[in-house]
C-alpha cells in the first residue's frame, strides 16, 4: 500500500442517541473513540455544551483534560449559522460575519484545527471570514453533503471563492453521504414499518439504486401508482439521498479540509450498506489527502423503534474497516 | 429524530403556589441533535385530547420563566440538547390524579431547512 497521512478520527454526533438519552457522557464518548484508535475527536459544541456560546474557562480546561487523558486531539468544529434566529427577518451578512467569528475564536479555545461550515452559509459570509481562520488558525471548510453535490451551482459559489482567495485556510469538507451507492434499508424498513407500502418502497429503492437522473419526479409517480401518505415523504426522503462516482472527488483533494465518514449501516466490520468506503479510501490516499476520516454514525433514528442502538458497536466497526482500508496492521493499537 | 423521547417519563406534576394548585407542568427535551436558541422554538400541548391555549403555557429553565408567546423575542437563552425543560401550564385546581394523555408538538426554526422542524409525540403519563 502507498504511504499516507490519513487519521482516523470519530464525530462526537455518532453517539447522539446514548447521549441524548443520557447513556454516555463527553468523557465516555472520547474514551470509547480512543480505545478504537481513533484518536480524532470532531465536536458539535451546540451538542456537547449547553452553555453555548458561553463556555466557560473551567469546560474549556475540562475538555482539553479529557484530551490529554485519553490521548486523543480535537479536530473539527461542527458549526452552525441560524439565519433565521429572528423571525421576522434573515440575518444580514454582517450579522453572518460576527456569527462565524464566534465560532472561530470558540474552536480555536477548543483546540480544533479545522470548522465545517454549514451549506447555508452565505459565501459572501465564508469568503469574509478568511482572515479570521487565518489569525486563529482554523482551516474552514464548507460542508458537501447530500443532496449537494461537487458540481451544485450553490456549491460552485464557494468553490469560487477558494479558488480565488487561494488560501489554506478555505477549503470544503465532503460528507462520504455523497456516495450512497444502494440505498440503506435502515430507511425503507423503517419507512415500511411506519406503514408505506412494501411494494411501492421496494419500487422507490429500485428506481435509486439506478441513479436515474430524473428522480426529481419520484414522489408523484407513487402518487399516481396508488401511494398513500407515507409513500410520498418516502419518495421525496430518497431524493435527499446523492451518488455520484467516487472518481468525481479526486480533483477536489488539495482543497479538503476534514472528511464526514458518513454511514448509516456496517455490515459487520467488513462494509458499509450503502457506502463504497472501499473505492473511496483509495482514491483518497492516491490523491494525498492528509486530514481524518472522521465517522458520522446516522443510524439511529432510523432503528430506534425496533432495537437498542449501540452507535459505539456500529463506529466500531466503521474503524475496523477504515484501519483495514488505510493498511494499518493488526498488530498497531486500535486496529484489529 | 428524537420524537419518541421527548415527554419524560415521571415528569407530570401538579403545581402548588401559596397552599393552591395552580396549574400542572411536564419535562420535555428538545428533538434536535443539538440545543438551539429559544427564539426559534415554539410548542403547543395538548391534554387527554384539548389544546391548551397558548397563552397559558410557560417555558421554565435555567432560572428563568417565559411566557410562550414571548419566545420569538428571546434571542440570549437557548434550550441545550441535553436539558430537560418545564412545561407550565396555568390551570387553576391542576389535574386529577391518575393517567393523562400529553401531546406536544414542537416546531424548530432550522435554518439549512425550507420549512420548520415539526417534532409530535403522544404519550400517556401518570400524574406525580
Amino acid at each position: 500500500m502507498t504511504s499516507h497521512d490519513i487519521k482516523r478520527g470519530v464525530s462526537l454526533y455518532s453517539y447522539q442517541e446514548e447521549v441524548f438519552l443520557r447513556k454516555m457522557n463527553l468523557e465516555d464518548a472520547v474514551r470509547v473513540s480512543a480505545e478504537m484508535g481513533a484518536r480524532g475527536i470532531e465536536v458539535i459544541p451546540e451538542q456537547s455544551f449547553d452553555s453555548f456560546p458561553n463556555l466557560s474557562d473551567a469546560e474549556i480546561a475540562g475538555w482539553h483534560a479529557l484530551h490529554e487523558k485519553y490521548g486523543t486531539t480535537p479536530t473539527a468544529y461542527d458549526m452552525f449559522i441560524d439565519l433565521k434566529r429572528r423571525p421576522d427577518r434573515v440575518m444580514t451578512i454582517d450579522e453572518g460575519v460576527e456569527s462565524i467569528i464566534r465560532d472561530i475564536k470558540l474552536a480555536n479555545r477548543l483546540g480544533c484545527t479545522a470548522m465545517r461550515v454549514i451549506v447555508n452559509t452565505p459565501p459572501e459570509v465564508f469568503e469574509r471570514a478568511a482572515p479570521y481562520a487565518e489569525e486563529y488558525n482554523v482551516r474552514l471548510g464548507v460542508e458537501i453533503h447530500s443532496p449537494m453535490r461537487l458540481d451544485h451551482r450553490w456549491i460552485q459559489q464557494f468553490l469560487d471563492v477558494i479558488h480565488k482567495v487561494d488560501s489554506r485556510y478555505l477549503g470544503i469538507v465532503p460528507d462520504m453521504g455523497i456516495f450512497v451507492r444502494e440505498f440503506p434499508r435502515v430507511v425503507s424498513e423503517r419507512f415500511k414499518r411506519d406503514g408505506a407500502t412494501p411494494e411501492l418502497v421496494d419500487y422507490i429503492v429500485k428506481i435509486y439504486n439506478d441513479h436515474p437522473d430524473d428522480m426529481e419526479t419520484l414522489s408523484r409517480e407513487v402518487a399516481w401508482r396508488g401511494g398513500n401518505a407515507l409513500d410520498v415523504a418516502f419518495a421525496n426522503n430518497v431524493v435527499g439521498y446523492n451518488y455520484v462516482e467516487p472518481e468525481t472527488i479526486v480533483p477536489h483533494i488539495p482543497y479538503i479540509v476534514h472528511i464526514h465518514a458518513k454511514f448509516y449501516e456496517m455490515v459487520g466490520d467488513e462494509r458499509e450498506y450503502s457506502i463504497p468506503y472501499e473505492e473511496v479510501v483509495p482514491l483518497l490516499i492516491a490523491g494525498g489527502y492528509d486530514g481524518y476520516l472522521s465517522s458520522e454514525y446516522e443510524g439511529n433514528r432510523h432503528i430506534q423503534d425496533v432495537e437498542p442502538v449501540d452507535s459505539v458497536q456500529q463506529v466500531r466497526h466503521q474503524q475496523a474497516m477504515l484501519a483495514r482500508l488505510l493498511g494499518e496492521t493488526a498488530t498497531e493499537e486500535g486496529a484489529r | 429524530m428524537f420524537d419518541r423521547y421527548l415527554l419524560e417519563e415521571d415528569t407530570l406534576l401538579n403545581v402548588e403556589q401559596d397552599g393552591a394548585v395552580i396549574g400542572w407542568s411536564v419535562g420535555a427535551r428538545i428533538g434536535y441533535y443539538r440545543g438551539l436558541g429559544l427564539s426559534m422554538i415554539d410548542v403547543s400541548l395538548s391534554i387527554d385530547g384539548a389544546a391548551v391555549p397558548r397563552e397559558r403555557i410557560r417555558v421554565q429553565l435555567h432560572g428563568k420563566d417565559y411566557r410562550l408567546t414571548d419566545l420569538p423575542d428571546v434571542l440570549d437563552d437557548r434550550w441545550g440538547f441535553s436539558e430537560t425543560v418545564t412545561l407550565f401550564v396555568e390551570q387553576p385546581g391542576g389535574l386529577t390524579a391518575g393517567s393523562h394523555e400529553v401531546s406536544l408538538e414542537q416546531s424548530l426554526r432550522i435554518s439549512y431547512l425550507a420549512i420548520p422542524s415539526v417534532n409530535r409525540v403522544s404519550r400517556q403519563l401518570t400524574l406525580a
